[in-house]
């Protein structure tokens, strides 16, 4: 067999092994995005023919009260979620990472919260809300306050999904954190502590900066997919959002125009909105982590 | 090495093929192939023999979808009925998909007329038929209503309002409810007050609400009043109730700020807030509220009529049903739930089909049954005589109450075809702002107006 012919071969088998996530690609991903671009410029109800609407529909982005608010709580959110989850995870690997005895059951009780089903953690969390039934309300009646319907209030309600969300992301950021840690080598930390470095400092010149690339990997991660949440939006909420839009967050408000008001254009409008801020949310972590992350 | 190139490439063919045929078809029409939707229900549609007749035609294949707000009991129900229908005749053959609740089961329905996919026959909820017709989607009735097989004049006449567009009939009422009060008469008892004579306004309920009140030190034990008010279909009775509309006569201005529904509104704030006698409750606790009043929790329901079966099962003490209470023009208790509509786009055979599965449907020994195991209205005046609808008011007397009272004080919702755009996303969102939250009445509504007028433009 020629070189040539040998080539064609290999060129044509790696095309062909591409081929069915290519086309899976292009028809749920790639065309649904240039269709959704392209509805942006109309007004379509779904029921009727799409007419041309210009700008209209990102001028309303700007006009919007509603997404304002829905902008801020998907701000809150992210940040919250993610900080704290870290932050805890963090400390949690730490305190594992040693020669625990129950080292691999205590992994696994932390996580299972994140292979737990949506339906049911919600469940169990509507459960733990109800104000009259719940743990959150018994705990606080020991403290002498009275059974609070937290996912009714405007302002608490959104707080209501945050602890939920963090209470199921906690066990994940954990076991990253702890493999991250695993790689550190022993013997830096040995040598610190011969040349007398006590626990903080060994943690914050040792383990936080070789910890950085997973640290910043998992910052990434948890932002971007923080300001995607739908699901357990829609489920605490019953569908509506919260009290007065309290809990309503990008993709729910998209889903919202999409489905309930019937404005396909807006949606896929507010749809481009969230592909914006994910670039710009992708390229503030790509330059910043240039600058923090320190490898062995 | 040969062999397993080609062992490769058979395996990457066969992958292609696969997921060619696993992509959405967003093209050809195909309305008279089951949509995607269907799945177990066929389980339900299942005749088996079918009368074989000299002149057999096969039977016209109907799909319907339809939605419940719950599974369980009203599945069933339906199911039967569908059986039921099935075994009844060989022209038609229907399959019922059940595609979640009103929401979900509108989503679809946009969806499938999107990709021209639409099944032949549906139930949706009142509020989402004006758009349908609007955008010339489901088929007028008028002509088809006219049928004296159908009986047009013996259909609930409280029950019609929503069923009409632009003055022209678009759907026939199915699975209807009204809101409803119910109360503890052990509890009114308890209190010195007439157990016969719940109140019928707001005013009256404000003023004997403290001595319904129960406490242990610092918590209630029991609520005067309890409810899931913060939403559209209780404000718009209440707002029926004070002589007010969501809408101006012209349709062009929203209306639900007027001095009506400022008061409507206050009066619910103020025992909310001040008197701390109505236990607001938020919209996700709908069902939860129900095990509340059944637990003793609450002297005054203010729900669903369908929740009558619930407590007729429940409740260990005696009590009654009444009409939500009213305000300055009577009682108003706001209509909900589905009705049926053809799909225009499909045959006029089909078309002709759904048409008689709908009458054999809300034909009068029909609607009863379902009546009876849905705890849904009647749709039509004569299911109320048919033998099963007696017996079983004869043993559930307050079951009787609550449908004449239904009839009686039963007021459509307001109909446009841009109601959610328009109102719904400005007001409830207002209503919680106020009722669950700490916003004053007039303001939160004066801004949801602003917000639905330039909607309305």
């Amino acid at each position: 067999m020629s070189v040539r012919v040998r080539h064609l071969k290999e060129w044509f088998t790696a095309y062909a092994l591409l081929a069915p996530s290519f086309i899976g690609l292009a028809t749920f991903i790639i065309w649904p995005m240039i269709y959704s671009g392209y509805l942006s410029f109309m007004k379509w109800d779904f029921l009727d023919e799409p007419r041309f609407a210009g700008l209209r529909n990102y001028e309303k982005l700007f006009n919007d009260d509603v997404l304002h608010l829905v902008l801020r709580n998907t701000a809150v959110y992210s940040v919250a979620v993610v900080f704290i989850t870290l932050i805890l995870a963090l400390g949690l690997a730490v305190l594992i990472n040693r020669d625990l005895k129950f080292r691999a059951a205590l992994r696994a009780i932390f996580f299972l919260p994140v292979v737990t089903t949506l339906v049911a953690v919600s469940g169990l969390w509507l459960f733990i809300y109800s104000p009259d039934f719940g743990l959150m309300s018994y705990i606080l009646r020991l403290f002498g306050s009275p059974g609070q319907a937290w996912l009714n209030q405007p302002n608490a309600a959104l707080w209501a999904i945050i602890i939920m969300m963090i209470w199921q992301g906690l066990g994940y950021d954990m076991i990253i954190l702890l493999s991250g840690l695993q790689n550190i080598r022993e013997d830096l930390y040995e040598a610190a502590m011969i040349d007398g470095a006590g626990h903080w400092a060994l943690f914050w010149n040792i383990t936080l900066p070789l910890l950085s690339p997973t640290l910043v990997f998992l910052l990434i991660v948890s932002i971007i997919q923080a300001f995607r949440v739908f699901d357990p939006v829609y489920v605490m909420s019953g569908g509506t959002g919260g009290p007065a839009n309290s809990t309503a967050t990008l993709v729910f408000y998209l889903y919202k125009q999409a489905f309930t008001n019937q404005d396909a254009g807006y949606a896929s409008a507010i749809a481009y909105l969230i592909v914006g801020i994910a670039v710009i949310l992708t390229a503030i972590q790509l330059t910043l982590s240039k600058r923090w992350v320190t490898y062995q | 090495m040969k062999k397993q190139k080609i062992f490769v490439l058979v395996l990457t063919a066969l992958a292609l093929i696969v997921s060619a045929c696993a992509t959405p078809t967003t093209e050809a029409p195909k309305p008279t192939e089951a949509p995607k939707a269907t799945q177990a229900p066929a389980a339900t549609a299942a005749p088996t023999a079918v009368p074989a007749t000299a002149t057999s035609a096969p039977p016209v294949e109907l799909t319907v979808w339809y939605p419940l707000p719950t599974e369980g009991a009203l599945k069933e129900a339906m199911d039967a009925l569908v059986v039921k229908y099935n075994k009844s005749q060989s022209k038609v053959k229907v399959t019922m998909v059940l595609t979640g609740n009103y929401a979900d089961n509108y989503t679809k329905i946009l969806a499938a007329a999107a990709a021209n996919n639409l099944p032949d026959a549906a139930m949706v909820e009142l509020f989402q038929i004006p758009k349908l017709a609007t955008a010339n989607q489901v088929l007028a009735l008028d002509t088809l209503a006219k049928d004296p097989d159908f009986k047009f004049d013996d259909m609930a006449k409280a029950l019609l309002g929503n069923s009409y567009y632009d003055n022209k009939l678009y759907s026939i009422p199915w699975q209807r409810s009204t809101t409803m009060m119910f109360y503890n008469k052990d509890a009114f008892k308890a209190a010195g007050l007439d157990p016969a004579k719940p109140p019928t306004t707001w005013e009256e309920t404000q003023k004997i609400a403290p001595k319904l009140l129960v406490k242990q030190g610092e918590t209630v034990t029991q609520w005067p009043v309890m409810g899931t008010l913060a939403g559209d279909w209780f404000f718009e009775g209440q707002l029926t109730a004070y002589g007010g509309t969501f809408l101006s006569a012209d349709g062009k201005t929203a209306a639900y700020n007027s001095a009506a529904a400022v008061k409507g509104l206050t009066i619910w704030n103020d025992m909310t807030k001040k008197d701390k006698t109505l236990n607001m409750r938020g919209g996700a606790e709908f069902g939860a509220v129900t095990n509340d009043f059944i637990a003793g929790k609450a002297a005054m329901l203010i729900h669903s009529i369908f929740s009558r079966a619930a407590i007729e099962k429940g409740a260990k003490f005696d009590w009654g049903v009444a009409a939500v209470p009213g305000g300055d023009a009577g009682p108003a208790l706001a209509a909900g739930g589905g009705n049926f509509v053809i799909f225009a786009k499909t045959t006029p055979e089909k078309q002709k089909a759904a048409w008689e599965f709908i009458k054999w449907m809300t034909a009068a020994e029909n609607t009863a049954n379902y009546a009876i195991n849905s705890g849904y209205l009647p749709v039509r005046e004569s299911a109320l005589k048919d033998p099963a609808m007696v017996e079983y008011l004869g043993k559930n007397p307050k079951a009787k109450d609550a449908i004449d009272i239904a009839f009686k004080y039963g007021k459509a919702r307001t109909i446009h075809p841009n109601i959610e755009k328009a109102i719904l996303q400005y007001l409830n969102p207002a209503l919680q702002s106020v009722l669950l939250g700490t916003e004053d009445p007039k303001t939160a509504l004066d801004a949801a107006v602003k917000k639905s007028n330039d909607e309305l433009k």
